[in-house]
């Protein structure tokens, strides 16, 4: 027999074959196992960096891997410098890497010049905490361009605070919301802002003590950060690395919406917290 | 949702952003020629399992794709590694095995009965030589002729140069034209014509 004539025989034999039949819900099956995971990669930082591959893949044109090369490099280099610096204690103009709070304690503004840590009863809540210029919240979206949304059934908050266009609205301590930190009265702060969590500062940042745990909030991507106080960093609507070092923040959950980044200080547990998330109206 | 089916980039564009429903609709694209390969790799393994255990792996490994290279081929190539590890950890073998003639698509030309059991016979013959050969040489053989895989495509699914694709299917149909020929020859002294 001719290789020829036996390749030809192999050819027809391949139709003849038994191969397993596939049942009809084999996709289905892969669907179902991948939804009961977390996204593979591209997280929200992965995405940030993406940004251009969702404007390129519109024209169908793959011109933006060494663009965002580039800027890959070009986070990690940063992130390095600053490591170094902050290792021998400088810090960067706009990036700064926390390794997390140690022994010292956190430097948090609750604490008045002369000690005492309760704030003035003339102040509105959450003043001491430095969030920002105090605002009304019918004039929040004049300062930051979004309208404010509310979490359900807490009324409004007992004061709203704007800086850089972020919101922080604050409410005091209640039966169903207990102390965000200790003798602060704030029993729950909510962030919003135009800009993404940038998830590779909070590994960077968090230490041995914080966790931080991937979450879903209403369908979207979030993290539930736990254990020691942690720092903030996000990076805003312009792409610059905004750093709030002047707190430290014990629970929270952040989370994207379609437009706004959200942050909810609380110390209720994380499926209570998740619900009242979802409720942001 | 559009007019036209959205290319394999596109989809694994939205796949790599989370998109589950577009990776689905990849799955349902490549399953057949997967479980397929899975089954040439392994035949004695639950290939349909094998398949589903790489699409999961594919789907971790996305990051890792880049999106303007050919998907199937990087597909099978998780698929043979998913079904040689399961090979691997079988024991006992069994092999290809054709089609109860009735579920077989008959020719245009419509066989005497006589001649289709000769066609068959020779079938089994050739598939009993198959699966007699070592593992290599069934992979390449399967890989070319069964699964139809082009000669790169073969090399990425199986992770071999493409230099080394030619060389080991030259000598596999070496090596399976001698088998046939012993088996040929099993026949004519009344011997078993399945060597596996």
């Amino acid at each position: 027999m001719s290789i020829a004539a036996l390749e030809s025989d192999l050819g027809t034999l391949g139709a003849s074959i038994d191969y397993p039949t596939i049942r009809p819900d084999f996709a289905v099956a892969v669907q179902q196992r991948l939804q009961s995971e977390p996204a593979p990669a591209r997280s929200w930082w992965a995405r940030m960096l993406g940004r251009p591959t969702e404007l390129s893949r519109d024209r169908g044109r793959p011109l933006r891997p060494p663009l965002r090369r580039a800027l890959v490099l070009a986070v990690v280099l940063l992130l390095v410098l600053a490591a170094i610096a902050g290792a021998i204690g400088l810090g960067l103009p706009g990036i700064r890497i926390l390794f997390g709070p140690g022994t010292s304690p956190s430097p948090t503004a609750t604490q008045t010049p002369n000690g005492s840590a309760v704030p003035g009863a003339s102040l509105a809540l959450g003043a001491s905490l430095g969030l920002g210029e105090l605002t009304p919240l019918d004039q929040v979206e004049g300062q930051t361009g979004f309208r404010p949304l509310l979490p359900e059934g807490l009324g409004s908050p007992s004061a709203s605070y704007v800086r850089d266009k972020r919101l922080m609205m604050v409410w005091p301590v209640s039966d169903s919301l207990p102390e965000v930190e200790t003798r602060s009265r704030v029993g729950l702060i909510v962030t919003e802002f135009r800009g993404r969590i940038d998830k590779g500062y909070f590994d960077k940042m968090l230490n041995a003590g914080s966790t931080i745990e991937p979450v879903t909030v209403a369908g979207q991507p979030g993290y539930w950060l736990a254990g020691a106080p942690h720092g903030f960093w996000y990076v805003d609507e312009n792409g610059k690395t905004v750093d709030e070092t002047r707190r430290m923040v014990g629970q929270a959950l952040i989370w994207a919406g379609d437009t706004l980044t959200f942050r909810l200080e609380t110390s209720l547990p994380r499926d209570e917290a998740i619900r009242l998330a979802e409720s942001l109206r | 949702m559009e007019g036209r089916p959205l290319e394999d980039a596109e989809l694994i564009g939205r796949a790599k952003a989370g998109d589950v429903a577009a990776y689905t609709e990849l799955v349902r694209r490549y399953q057949d020629v997967a479980v397929r390969t899975a089954h040439v790799i392994a035949p004695d393994g639950d290939a349909e399992d094998a398949a589903q255990e790489a699409f999961i792996k594919a789907y971790r490994a996305l990051p890792r794709f880049r999106e303007d290279a050919p998907f199937r081929p990087w597909l099978l190539q998780i698929v043979a590694n998913e079904a040689r590890n399961r090979r691997r950890s079988a024991g006992r073998r069994t092999g290809l095995a054709l089609r109860a003639a009735e579920d077989r698509p008959s020719d245009d030309a419509a066989p005497s009965p006589e001649s289709a059991v000769l066609a068959h016979e020779r079938q089994a013959a050739l598939v009993a030589a198959v699966n007699a050969l070592r593992d290599e040489d069934r992979e390449v053989i399967g890989a070319r002729y069964f699964l139809d895989l082009s000669e790169a495509e073969t090399a990425a699914a199986l992770g071999i140069p493409r230099g080394t694709v030619k060389s080991r299917l030259s000598r596999a149909l070496d090596r399976l034209r001698a088998g046939m020929a012993a088996g040929t020859e099993d026949a004519a002294l009344g011997g078993e014509v399945s060597r596996g």
